[in-house]
């Protein structure tokens, strides 16, 4: 019997860690083993990450799909970053009968991609994919009809860094961040404390997160300048791994940094201009040894079991033979 | 184990005693108390120093001598060490209390470990850290340690306090050179280097020196003209390449 298919829209990028593109190929790989998983690119030189190697997906791009006559079907499913909100208007213009699902992968995205005043129930989106209960109910208080999915990041197991071992360099980390706020980041600092000129900061070019996890068992902190990724995948390898964090303060903590006495973990700041101060005043205690090192435990992610497409399909089906006794 | 070495000259006032009396204030404080300490003084200053290392927590051993120069003083309480690595403490420096704790964590039988030393005035205010350039001049190739190349292109940062030496390296270097009156450290750390022994930098600040103190070395260059210290300059930047001090 052949099987349902899944197509997964993917943005462009480098082919490296990214916590917003490695959520999407996770979703694809939890269905690749019931489904037909396709990742759809949208250039000829489209890169995968390497490191999410799921053998059941096949990669191609749009244009290959059309090329071999793979046809999306009524009981297909989509799933479509929030950004492609002109894509899934096509969608809906060329009347393509498939289920669409939104990955919300970056909430400062949502806003941002809608025209004044659309919905996104406008675009025929009933199904959304959230990485957590935050960017749920955040979602939820504008867009309250749309149904709710939280599928949960898996994080690898790792070691926690012993630093008895190792030789951890006093470098920073920056994750996440665009390429010219990393170097107006960089210069503030060493022009505001030319003492730690002396201190090598790089930046997180890490191919996959166990590339990652090297880079941090070799720091002394990880930096985080982007406060809108949404479930801070790289800080949370840092808790796990005992790598103090730094940065600046999220918009919509996830659960697992936040209770009611504060965050769990790691100093936040919400002024931009504050964070070099507070690195600087951490390389200080570092240089001392007088950081006084808040840990957390473990920090585990329930496995996903909810599979919501299949409800989708089923319920596709249904209506599709409702119609068809008609 | 370890063997902190304090050489003291005299205790002739009262900025001397207290910086004296900071300095072993601080060995009793580090987190590691893995170390023996060792006191090198005239038969004379031993009087002196029995009323004050009652402070510490440790019982010291002395070695006794009768010597000027300071390089000469070294070395002689070297061949009197049993430890694997001694550290130099002055009488005006003063350990942070993780330093030794460090040592154990950052030796890898390393020759020479040097940390980024604070230097610091009688006001208690930083003039500097040490060091540091090493962290980012050798980042592409062995980041944290020197070699001689580097070492000579940032000679002016070198410092050997609070660093930890390896006893039988020291030995065969053949110690400090006391012909070099000026730079006879920075001229010490380049012979390592040269000779291959891996000399390392510690990411960690573990020593306060304080500059100017009366009777200090630092104090007593003030008293050579500048021909001379530039003549030490540059005779401690070629003298490295000379093993024995001849």
């Amino acid at each position: 019997m052949q099987k349902d298919k899944l197509f997964f829209f993917d943005v462009n990028h480098s082919g490296n860690y990214n916590e917003s593109v490695d959520f999407l190929y996770q979703i694809a790989g939890f269905y690749s083993e019931t489904y037909e998983v396709y990742i759809l690119h949208e250039k000829d030189d489209y890169k995968i990450i390497s490191y999410r190697d799921y053998p059941n997906i096949k990669h191609m791009t749009f244009k290959q799909l059309s090329q071999k006559k793979i046809n999306i079907t009524a009981t297909d499913v989509i799933f479509t970053p929030e950004s492609y909100i002109d894509v899934i208007k096509n969608l809906k213009e060329n009347k393509v009968p498939a289920t669409i699902v939104l990955v919300c992968m970056s909430y400062s995205q949502i806003l941002l991609s809608l025209s004044l005043g659309d919905n996104w129930l406008h675009y025929n989106i009933k199904h959304v994919i959230v990485p957590n209960e935050s960017v749920k109910e955040f979602c939820q208080s504008i867009f309250p009809s749309v149904k709710y999915h939280t599928f949960n990041q898996q994080m690898q197991e790792m070691d926690k860094i012993d630093f008895s071992e190792v030789i951890p360099l006093p470098t920073i980390v920056i994750g996440n961040g665009m390429q010219g706020e990393v170097s107006s980041f960089v210069n503030h600092f060493f022009l505001k404390y030319p003492q730690y000129s002396f201190i090598p900061i790089r930046t997180l070019n890490s191919g996959d997160l166990d590339h990652a996890y090297i880079q941090l068992k070799e720091s002394s902190c990880l930096v985080l300048l982007d406060s809108s990724v949404s479930d801070y995948q790289i800080a949370k390898m840092a808790a796990n791994v005992d790598c103090p964090v730094l940065g600046i303060a999220p918009q919509l903590p996830p659960q697992w940094l936040y209770d009611e006495n504060g965050y769990r973990y790691g100093e936040w700041t919400s002024n931009y201009y504050r964070l070099v101060d507070m690195v600087a005043q951490f390389i200080e205690s570092w240089l001392t040894d007088t950081y006084e090192h808040k840990t957390i435990d473990k920090i585990n992610n329930q496995a996903n079991t909810n599979d919501f497409v299949k409800e989708i399909i089923e319920e596709k089906k249904k209506l599709i033979e409702n119609k068809t006794k008609k | 184990m370890i063997d902190i070495l304090i050489p003291v000259n005299d205790l002739n006032n009262e900025t001397n005693i207290n910086l004296f009396k900071t300095a072993l204030e601080s060995l009793n404080q580090q987190v590691s108390q893995e170390f023996n300490v060792v006191i090198t003084c005239k038969k004379d200053v031993k009087e002196q120093i029995l009323t004050y290392v009652k402070i510490l927590t440790k019982t010291p051993s002395y070695v006794i001598h009768d010597l000027n120069t300071y390089q000469e003083i070294i070395n002689n309480a070297v061949n009197e060490l049993h430890s694997d690595y001694f550290l130099i403490l002055e009488q005006d420096d003063e350990l942070l209390p993780h330093h030794i704790k460090n040592f154990y964590v950052y030796n890898k039988g390393q020759s020479l470990i040097l940390n980024l030393p604070l230097e610091i005035n009688d006001k208690n205010e930083v003039m500097g850290i040490r060091n540091e350039i090493f962290w980012a001049a050798a980042i592409n190739n062995n980041i944290g340690n020197i070699d001689a190349k580097t070492g000579i292109d940032n000679f002016n940062n070198l410092s050997m306090d609070g660093a930890f030496i390896n006893r039988e390296v020291f030995k065969e270097v053949n110690g400090i050179k006391t012909k070099i009156e000026i730079y006879f450290n920075q001229e010490f750390i380049l012979r390592c280097a040269n000779n291959g022994y891996d000399v390392f930098i510690m990411p960690k600040v573990g020593i306060k020196h304080m500059m100017g103190r009366e009777g200090s070395y630092f104090d007593n260059c003030k008293d050579f003209e500048n021909d001379v210290k530039i003549k030490y300059y540059d005779k401690a930047q070629k003298e490295y390449l000379i093993n024995r001090d001849i």
